[in-house]
């Protein structure tokens, strides 16, 4: 098939699939393309990763199950798994401006020792509005460095850092400033982050003894009136109370 | 027989056709394309939708309603008249009226049509835009997300570059992101993303609220009539403020007029809340894309809100890519559904086109886990379809019952991203009837089947039985089933409408009486005078001379109410 280069591997894969796509379409044979896309998925995914003969070997017993009269879209997947190599399309190196991963990091923990700055908000608003943050991926980034720079002084990485009962030495960041970092860096929802990230954030809301934060469900944002209702069960707690004063004094005059 | 496409917008809506040049948009009996999603009762009782209507909310605030999409799927009521509506009977109002302006238009009966919706609509307010369509006499062939419309309309100039585009729609009420990917002729949602709660309205009462600062206690005592025409000026000078650094309006409170000033800075200021939300939907998107920012080639900016500058300056910070306007952002979603129509009716223009959607949120069911203790814990979620799966989509759980013996389940239905059922957006509860066995558990398998549209099937089978429960979403507190549905259409038959070919002249009384409540002294006696003068050029019934009065008094109007923002 000429495939010379590994990277193009996606490539001929995606066109593989749009041609395919073109027969079999999402909203005529629903069934059909389910296959088809399943098939295209784990191509994708296996040019990726796989890098030894049982990627291979899987990969072409789900092309013969998916789409079994396709032969051209397996063979193209059969020459991408045996020209593997992590491709840096969907999955692009890291590109920074230069040390910033290292000027943030040393920032952070220049905070974290210093006592009046670790506990204040403002202080740690500061850092969090830097305007350098502004565009998403810095964003990322530093929420990535603020994560990683937190566990390692908090002693996540430590021998004994998962054990439930050890030592902990004094706090060093209040509850409520660790609260805040939590609102500012998006973690009581952690949803977005991977399963390993989401753990770390756990970790660190039991550590630092962050206060959960209920979100609002969707649903509420429905009702505009619902003050009537409190002044409703309102009005029947003070008859409720009334009735029990009356009682009471009943009572008590015997 | 003729596919339309509409879209039904929080503030305006547009119907469009694919033909041979490809997109089109049909203008209504005014002439134009935008018709406002306002709907309203003339002073004799008869409907009144667009224009028209959005007048009336300052001068019969009580009579007319606007914005009401942001209710459909709920069982808030809007009393009309003597009668009640639901959002969906508005929205079906609406779609009427336009279905009427294609038919004229286009010389055949429009019975078939797609609608867009926001990705974000969860299936509640889904099917609650099938439920609209159905009762304006449409059968609704297909939804179609609105950001997705947008691209479509944006990618058929380039079906054949390799380009990776997000778009960004911010419309009157709801805001979406998506991420798409073009190759050979596909085009591919990648993630989506958004909040079904924030909209240019939004921006609006920031503005309202900024303004009631200036009018201090005062603004507490305002009546109905008197906070329609406020809004209606902060509206209008919001929009201004995309071109001027400054804008004051004048203000009639009902006693005095009063002058009320806003500066593109204050607004940045009181908006900084809302641009804030923008931020979120945009991180997500793009980190479900499993994509950085900086692997996006082109951003796109759909929906009327995103020509205020602020927005603008904020996805161009957020992205750092200069956005792209190559189309008007409120025509941008009626044309790219249309080329979803042309797709669905598999125009030749549109052979080699194909586009694939995801379905943007969890689904997923509650379940009970067992504890190491052997109690069991309720109210955890378990996802079925992840989120930014492409649909359609078919996908199985196998769960089997708590105890032994157990007859019935009574399976909750979610959607949300929450790992507590309690956080996640209850879509609908089922009863199932399990056979008796008290020596062992049922198992059972549950099949979540999403289809191009975005409705969600959920097929139960319990595996001893082999017995299939197909069973649809239905005694949410939100939804309408099939009985009501065909008897609100028929409700909505009788009503008398008010006749097209009038609705020119009455836009123009509708507009002079709104001008009239913001003025006074000479001006608002001068617009008396006219109004006079237009109704009895209007029973003289010359039709020549009818246009020419029609023509001289919105120019004289636009005059009018520029005086109103300076």
């Amino acid at each position: 098939m000429g495939l010379d280069e590994a990277t193009n591997d996606q490539r001929q894969i995606k066109k593989a699939y749009a041609r395919k796509l073109k027969e079999i379409r999402p909203d005529e044979d629903a069934a059909g393309f389910m296959a088809l896309r399943d098939a295209f998925e784990r191509a994708r995914d296996y040019a990726k990763y796989a890098d030894d003969e049982n990627g291979n070997i899987a990969f072409t017993d789900m092309i013969f199950e998916a789409v079994k009269d396709d032969s051209e879209l397996e063979q193209i997947a059969i020459q991408s798994v045996v020209n593997v190599q992590i491709s840096d399309e969907d999955y692009p190196l890291i590109e920074k401006p230069l040390g910033f991963e290292e000027r943030m990091s040393t920032r952070i923990q220049e905070m974290l020792k210093n006592p009046w700055e670790r506990s204040s908000k403002s202080a740690w608003d500061e850092l969090f509005e830097d305007p350098e943050l502004s565009s998403l991926d810095a964003e990322a980034d530093f929420k990535n460095i603020m994560r990683g720079t937190l566990l390692s002084y908090f002693g996540y990485y430590d021998a004994d850092g998962h054990e439930q009962n050890r030592p902990r030495g004094p706090k060093k960041v209040s509850s409520e400033v660790a609260t805040f970092m939590f609102d500012k860096m998006g973690w009581h929802y952690p949803e977005t982050l991977s399963f390993n990230q989401q753990h770390e954030i756990e970790w660190l809301r039991q550590e630092l003894d962050v206060i959960n934060r209920d979100k609002k469900p969707m649903t509420e944002l429905y009702d505009d009136d619902d003050e009537n209702e409190s002044i409703f069960f309102g009005f029947f707690i003070v008859i409720g109370l009334y009735a029990l004063y009356q009682l009471a004094s009943v009572l008590f005059d015997k | 027989m003729t596919l339309v496409a509409i879209d039904l917008g929080t503030t305006n809506s547009l119907i469009s056709v694919f033909t041979e040049e490809g997109p089109v948009l049909i203008p209504n009996a005014l002439g134009d394309v935008l018709t406002p999603s306002a709907v309203g009762l003339s002073n004799a009782n008869e409907v009144i939708v667009g224009a028209q209507a959005k007048n009336r909310l300052v001068t019969h605030p009580k009579k007319t309603f606007a914005r009401f999409k942001r209710y459909m799927g709920t069982n808030r009521d809007f009393k009309l008249g003597r009668k009640t509506y639901r959002a969906e009977e508005l929205s079906a109002l609406v779609l009427r009226s336009l279905k009427a302006d294609a038919e004229k238009h286009l010389g055949v009966t429009v019975t078939r049509a797609i609608i867009s919706v926001p990705a974000y609509f969860n299936d509640v307010q889904r099917k609650a835009t099938y439920a609209a369509g159905k009762m304006a006499g449409l059968t609704v062939e297909r939804l179609i997300n609105e950001p997705t419309a947008a691209a479509l309309a944006y990618g058929l100039n380039s079906k054949d570059d390799e380009n990776t585009f997000i778009v960004i729609d911010l419309g009157g009420g709801t805001f979406d992101v998506s991420i798409l990917e073009i190759f050979d002729g596909i085009m591919e949602v990648r993630a989506s993303a958004g909040d079904a709660f924030l909209g240019g309205e939004d921006f609006t009462d920031a503005v309202v609220k900024e303004f009631g600062t200036q009018l201090g206690p005062q603004f507490e005592k305002l009546d109905a009539k008197a906070h329609g025409l406020l809004r209606d000026l902060a509206d209008r000078a919001k929009v201004e403020l995309s071109q001027k650094e400054e804008v004051g309006v004048k203000f009639n409170t009902g006693k005095d007029q009063v002058k009320l000033t806003i500066t593109r800075e204050k607004f940045d200021e009181v908006s900084a809340s809302l641009i804030k939300k923008l931020r979120m939907p945009i991180q997500r998107a793009i980190s479900d894309a499993g994509m950085r920012a900086e692997n996006i080639d082109r951003v796109v900016l759909v929906g009327g809100a995103t020509r205020m500058p602020v927005v603008r300056q904020h996805v161009t910070r957020l992205l750092k890519l200069f956005p792209e306007h190559k189309l008007d952002p409120d025509h941008v979603v009626a044309m790219g559904a249309a080329v979803q129509a042309g797709l669905v009716d598999r125009h030749e223009a549109l052979e080699d086109v194909v586009m694939t959607d995801v379905c943007p949120f969890t689904l997923g069911t509650e379940v009970a886990i067992e504890h190491k203790s052997g109690g069991f814990e309720a109210g955890h979620f378990q996802p079925v379809i992840e989120r930014n799966t492409v649909i359609p989509v078919s996908r199985v759980v196998t769960n089997s019952t708590v105890r032994k013996g157990q007859t019935q389940i009574e399976l909750g239905i979610y959607q949300g991203e929450a790992p507590r059922v309690k956080d996640n957006v209850l879509l609908g509860k089922l009863n199932i009837a399990i056979p008796k066995n008290p020596k062992e558990h049922e198992a059972f398998d549950i099949r979540f089947t999403y289809d191009v549209s975005g409705i969600l099937e959920v097929i139960v089978t319990v595996h001893s039985s082999q017995k299939a429960n197909t069973l649809i979403l239905e005694g949410n507190p939100g939804s309408l089933s099939q009985a009501e549905i065909s008897k609100r259409f028929k409700e909505l038959e009788k009503l008398k409408v008010h006749p097209k070919d009038k609705a020119e002249n009455a836009a123009v009384i509708s507009r002079l009486e709104r001008a009239y409540e913001n003025q006074l002294g000479d001006v608002r006696s001068m617009i008396s005078h006219r109004l006079v003068d237009f109704q009895s050029v209007l029973e003289a019934q010359k039709e020549t001379d009818i246009e020419l009065a029609r023509s001289e008094m919105n120019k004289w109007l636009d005059h009018i109410e520029n005086m109103d923002i300076f």
